[in-house]
C-alpha cells in the first residue's frame, strides 16, 4: 500500500506552479515580474526547460544579447523542447540584434509548427528581411559585427560572439571580396570551442 | 468459499488500484500546467519586429581596414551615434539597477519556496505519524510529534 502511494504522490520541485504565475505576469505584460518568476523556475527545475520562457522574456524586455546567451543555453540544456514558438521568439532576438540572416535561418524552420498565426508572421518577417539581405553589406557593417563579437568575447559571452561572427560570416561570404571573412570563421570557432556545453544555471 | 471469495476481490482491488497508479502517474508526468500556461501566453505575445530591419554601422574612427569611403561615411553620422550612444549608456544603468531588483527578488522567492517546502514536508510526517499511531490503536507508544518549525 505504502508503494502504491509512493507511485502516486511525486515529489514536486515546485517549479510549475512558477511557471503558470510567470505566465500570468507575461499575459498581463508584465515582463519583469514574469522574468523574476520564470528564473525561480529555472532555479528549481530538474532540467532546463524554464530557461526557453526566461529567454523569450528578454525578447520582450527588449534585452536581445541576453537573449541570445538564454536561447544557446536552452539549447544545450533542454534541447528536447525546442520548437516552432521558441524558434520565432528566437528569430525576434536576432533581429532585435541586427543578425538578420540568424533570424532568417530561424523563421525558415518555423514553417507551421507553431501554429497559423506564428507562421504567418514568421513570413511576413522573412519578406521585410529578403530585400536586405539581397544587398551587400558595407565593410562598416562587417566591421560592427566583429565588433560585437570582440566585446562578448571580452565579457566571457562565447555563444553570444559566436552568433556576432557567424553574421559576419554570412555577410562577407557574399561579398566578392570576403571582406574579414577569415577572420570571422576562425573567430566562430574560437568561440565555439569557448562555448560550454550546457552551461551553469544563472 | 466465502474466503476465497474476498481474497478474490482483494486481488481485484489491488490490481484496480495499482492501475489507477500508473495512469495517475502518468497523468502527472504529462500535465505540467505551468508550463502549458507559460507557452500560451508566448504564443498570445508572439508580435511583429517593431522597427525596419537596417544594416549596423561601426560608429569608431579607424576601424580595422575600414575603406575610406566607409570612414567617410562614419564621420557623418558620428554625431547621431553619439547621441545613440548616450541613450544606450543611460537603458543600461537603467537596466543594471533592475537586474539587481529582479535578482534580489528571485533569491527571496527561492529562499521562500525552499522553506515552505521544508515546513510542507515537516507538517506532512507530522501527519503520517498521526495516521500510523491512530490506525494502530490506543496502547501503542509512538513518541512525541516532531514539532512543526516555524518561520524565522
Amino acid at each position: 500500500m505504502l508503494l502504491l502511494a509512493a507511485s502516486v504522490v511525486r515529489a514536486d520541485d515546485g517549479h510549475d506552479a512558477h511557471l503558470y504565475a510567470g505566465a500570468q505576469h507575461f499575459q498581463a505584460g508584465r515582463y519583469t515580474e514574469a522574468l523574476v518568476e520564470f528564473r525561480v523556475a529555472e532555479r528549481l527545475a530538474g532540467d532546463g526547460s524554464p530557461t526557453w520562457y526566461v529567454a523569450a522574456t528578454l525578447v520582450k524586455l527588449g534585452r536581445a544579447d541576453e537573449a541570445l546567451t538564454t536561447f544557446a543555453r536552452a539549447e544545450a540544456s533542454d534541447p528536447a523542447d525546442r520548437d516552432g514558438l521558441f524558434d520565432y521568439y528566437h528569430a525576434l532576438a536576432c533581429y532585435d540584434a541586427r543578425l538578420y540572416h540568424c533570424a532568417d535561418r530561424l523563421l525558415a524552420s518555423v514553417g507551421e509548427r507553431a501554429g497559423p498565426k506564428i507562421a504567418a508572421q514568421a513570413r511576413k518577417v522573412r519578406d521585410d528581411l529578403a530585400p536586405l539581405l539581397a544587398k551587400l553589406a558595407p565593410p562598416g557593417a562587417i566591421d560592427w559585427y566583429h565588433a560585437r563579437a570582440g566585446e562578448a568575447l571580452a565579457r566571457g559571452a562565447p555563444a553570444l560572439a559566436a552568433a556576432y561572427f557567424e553574421e559576419a560570416a554570412d555577410w562577407g561570404t557574399a561579398r566578392s571580396d570576403g571582406y574579414r571573412l577569415g577572420e570571422a570563421k576562425s573567430g566562430l570557432a574560437r568561440a565555439r570551442a569557448a562555448t560550454p556545453a550546457g552551461g551553469p544555471k544563472p | 468459499m466465502h474466503t476465497i471469495l474476498r481474497a478474490a476481490i482483494l486481488v481485484s482491488a489491488a490490481v484496480a488500484l495499482t492501475g489507477a497508479a500508473r495512469a495517475a502517474e502518468d497523468e502527472s508526468g504529462a500535465h505540467r500546467p505551468g508550463r502549458a500556461a507559460a507557452h500560451a501566453a508566448l504564443a498570445d505575445g508572439a508580435d511583429l519586429p517593431v522597427n525596419p530591419p537596417s544594416l549596423p554601422e561601426l560608429a569608431l574612427e579607424g576601424g580595422r581596414r575600414a575603406d575610406p569611403a566607409a570612414a567617410a561615411a562614419r564621420r557623418l553620422d558620428a554625431p547621431r551615434e553619439a547621441a545613440s550612444q548616450a541613450d544606450q549608456h543611460a537603458a543600461e544603468s537603467s537596466r543594471a539597477e533592475r537586474d539587481e531588483q529582479a535578482n534580489r527578488i528571485a533569491q527571496a522567492s527561492v529562499v521562500a519556496a525552499v522553506r515552505s517546502a521544508a515546513n510542507d514536508a515537516h507538517v506532512a510526517a507530522a501527519q503520517a505519524r498521526s495516521s500510523v499511531a491512530k490506525a494502530k490503536g490506543p496502547g501503542h507508544v509512538t513518541g512525541p510529534p516532531h514539532p512543526v518549525p516555524k518561520n524565522p
